[in-house]
């Protein structure tokens, strides 16, 4: 099938999803309501924020897994393998905890940030060899460093407080601030993707391998660096932005890749729609079934893709 | 002579009898782990009891002199062992480890549920009997229930309809007083009907679900937290109307102590103050 056809069907796929978000809740309104007094229904606002929320999210969640997955060949590789999910959950706890939340709303995300860039530099600088299996092993580390210390704070927290850091941690869209969160995240979005579409040849070749990628013109070493960055710096914005939702940067790389191939340029606006649109479902989903306590939307990627993607495995083992 | 004699060893022996089973039966080494179980003791005249408490226990003042042995239903073994207290008194929070640990070191433990009204007096005629203080539990209890009575004839003489409120606990993730939860009881003697009826203790909430149900009054327990800096409150008419109350002392409405209904009083005074203008909530009550 043709890029330009497979990248239709997302869009519209993507599309109808997000129209879904926007008429699907909590609360029934009829369609004539969504406009009260001349204004926008504030339900309606809110779906189309977090509509959009989930959207970026998805989106930058399943790119960054992709380039984690290609540059250092594992199929187990993940947006938040080098430190990220662990800097930033230190980085929203210590704002919790310590009580720098009280400086605003956007305290939190802007510390869960920090953590997840200082967590991820931390790795670059600690790992010398920047091979594919060395970054992985010093991900590991840090992030397990940054784990002892979110505990240690934990520790000395009170109970609500804990509440509210584990809360962050489940990961939701509902809180999303439209002009300090959602638009930095989406421009972001937009310019790594492009960029990624112009390096889509370097990160072909790197998928065998940094010699092989050397050897056919690529400075393998740095462009290494450059990608798994901006991998991480995509990762550490939707985390700041929304808690650690797991499962869509892992699984919707692999189902992309598996339908259309390996080719990066075929695939990268693929992916990053089929994660929006994984992630928008997800979401409608939780406050569906739930309607007033609604479900956290990590623990919906994970209930729901986890059977889809085993399901895909066999029925792509068995065609072969 | 003699019988004068007899007569002083006798009230003597009797006074040492007195003072030893009162020794038996109220202990003076007590270790409150539970802030609403302090207030408690010291209300009831036995503050002198206490050696020490929680780092949650700030309430009354003076007992932040008191050494500290743990945190909010987590007891510090060691520190309790080491000042080898008769009775320690927490909520049920409290790890059964810990708690059989403290009772094979001879140390009387009593672990009870301290979330509503009942629970309340169950801790009062219970103190009354462990500090050996029947009357002033007595007296406690017929307080309690002479003051919910009267807030529940205020209610019942008041013709204006409650106001619909939400409990914010934690504002992101939204967390919430569900139906059976001390401030659900609390608000409902201050002539509040909590929006959330479906869900029982403290659970996270949708903004949805929030905008739907179109609370008149939000009540703010989220401590040093700001609802202004957050855009996705915007929408909520009570937000937008400046109708967010936040209760003059938090700890006097979340802990179900002796201050609890000082607190309610004090949250219908100030809810009057906001709602004076509107027919919805009673400017006077009696």
């Amino acid at each position: 099938m043709k890029t330009a056809r497979i990248i239709l069907i997302y869009l519209a796929a993507a599309l109808a999803a997000a129209a879904c978000g926007v008429l699907f809740g909590a609360a029934r309104i009829p369609l004539s309501e969504f406009i009260q007094d001349g204004a926008l229904n504030p339900i309606v606002e809110l779906r189309i924020v977090r509509t959009a929320a989930a959207a970026v999210v998805g989106a930058s969640l399943a790119v960054s897994g992709l380039i984690f997955q290609a540059v250092l060949r594992n199929s187990l590789a993940e947006p938040y393998l080098l430190g990220v999910s662990g800097g930033a959950g230190l980085g929203a706890a210590g704002a919790i905890l310590l009580g720098f939340s009280a400086w605003g709303f956007m305290s939190v995300p802007l510390f869960a940030l920090l953590g997840a860039v200082t967590a991820n530099l931390l790795v670059l600088a600690a790992v010398r060899r920047r091979t594919a299996e060395e970054l992985l092993l010093g991900g590991v580390m840090i992030g397990t460093l940054a784990s002892s210390l979110l505990m240690v704070l934990i520790t000395f927290s009170h109970s609500r407080d804990m509440a509210g850091v584990v809360w962050w941690m489940l990961g939701s869209v509902q809180n999303v601030d439209p002009a300090r969160q959602l638009a930095p995240a989406a421009v972001l979005l937009c310019a790594a993707t492009v960029f990624l579409l112009f390096r889509a040849g370097d990160v072909d070749l790197l998928t065998f391998g940094p010699e092989y990628a050397w050897n056919h013109g690529v400075n393998a070493p740095l462009m290494t660096v450059v990608l798994l960055a901006l991998a991480s710096l995509l990762a550490a914005v939707t985390v700041s932005m929304a808690g650690i939702i797991g499962f869509c940067g892992l699984v919707v790389p692999h189902i992309v890749r598996r339908l259309h191939g390996g080719s990066h340029r075929k695939i990268l606006i693929p992916a990053a729609l089929a994660g929006a649109v994984f992630l928008m479902l997800a979401d409608i989903l939780g406050r569906v079934v739930s309607p007033v306590r609604e479900l956290p939307v990590g623990m919906v990627t994970a209930a729901v893709g986890c059977p889809v993607f085993l399901w895909l495995l066999n029925r792509s083992r068995a065609g072969s | 002579m003699r019988s004068l004699f007899n007569l002083v060893l006798f009230l003597a022996l009797l006074c040492l009898t007195g003072c030893s089973d009162e020794q038996k039966s109220a202990p003076d080494g007590v270790v409150s782990l539970s802030p609403a179980l302090t207030e408690l003791i010291c209300h009831l005249g036995q503050e002198d009891r206490l050696i020490a408490r929680s780092t949650a226990c700030d309430c009354p003042e003076s007992v932040k002199k008191l050494p500290v042995a743990g945190n909010f239903a987590e007891p510090e073994l060691e520190r309790i062992l080491a000042m080898k207290p008769a009775l320690v008194v927490s909520n049920e929070f409290v790890n059964p480890k810990d708690a059989d640990a403290l009772r094979q070191a001879g140390i009387a433990v009593e672990l009870h549920p301290c979330d509503d009204f009942d629970d309340y007096r169950e801790w009062v005629a219970l103190m009354g009997k462990l500090l050996d203080c029947p009357r002033e539990a007595e007296s406690e209890l017929k307080r309690t229930a002479e003051r919910i009575a009267g807030f529940e004839v205020e209610l019942k003489s008041s013709e204006k309809k409650p106001l619909r409120a939400l409990y914010v606990i934690w504002d992101s993730p939204l967390l919430t007083a569900g139906a059976d939860s001390l401030p659900d009881a609390v608000g409902h003697l201050a002539g509040l009907d909590n929006i959330v009826k479906t869900e029982k203790g403290y659970p996270s909430i949708s903004l949805e679900f929030v905008l739907k149900e179109d609370p008149d009054v939000i009540v703010w327990f989220a401590h040093g937290k700001d609802w202004k800096s957050n855009p996705s409150w915007s929408g909520i008419r009570s937000i937008r109307e400046g109708h967010v109350l936040i209760p003059r002392d938090d700890s006097a409405l979340l802990r179900p102590g002796p201050r609890i209904f000082d607190g309610i009083r004090d949250l219908k005074s100030d809810l009057e103050t906001m709602f004076a203008d509107k027919e919805s909530y009673g400017a006077a009550q009696p």
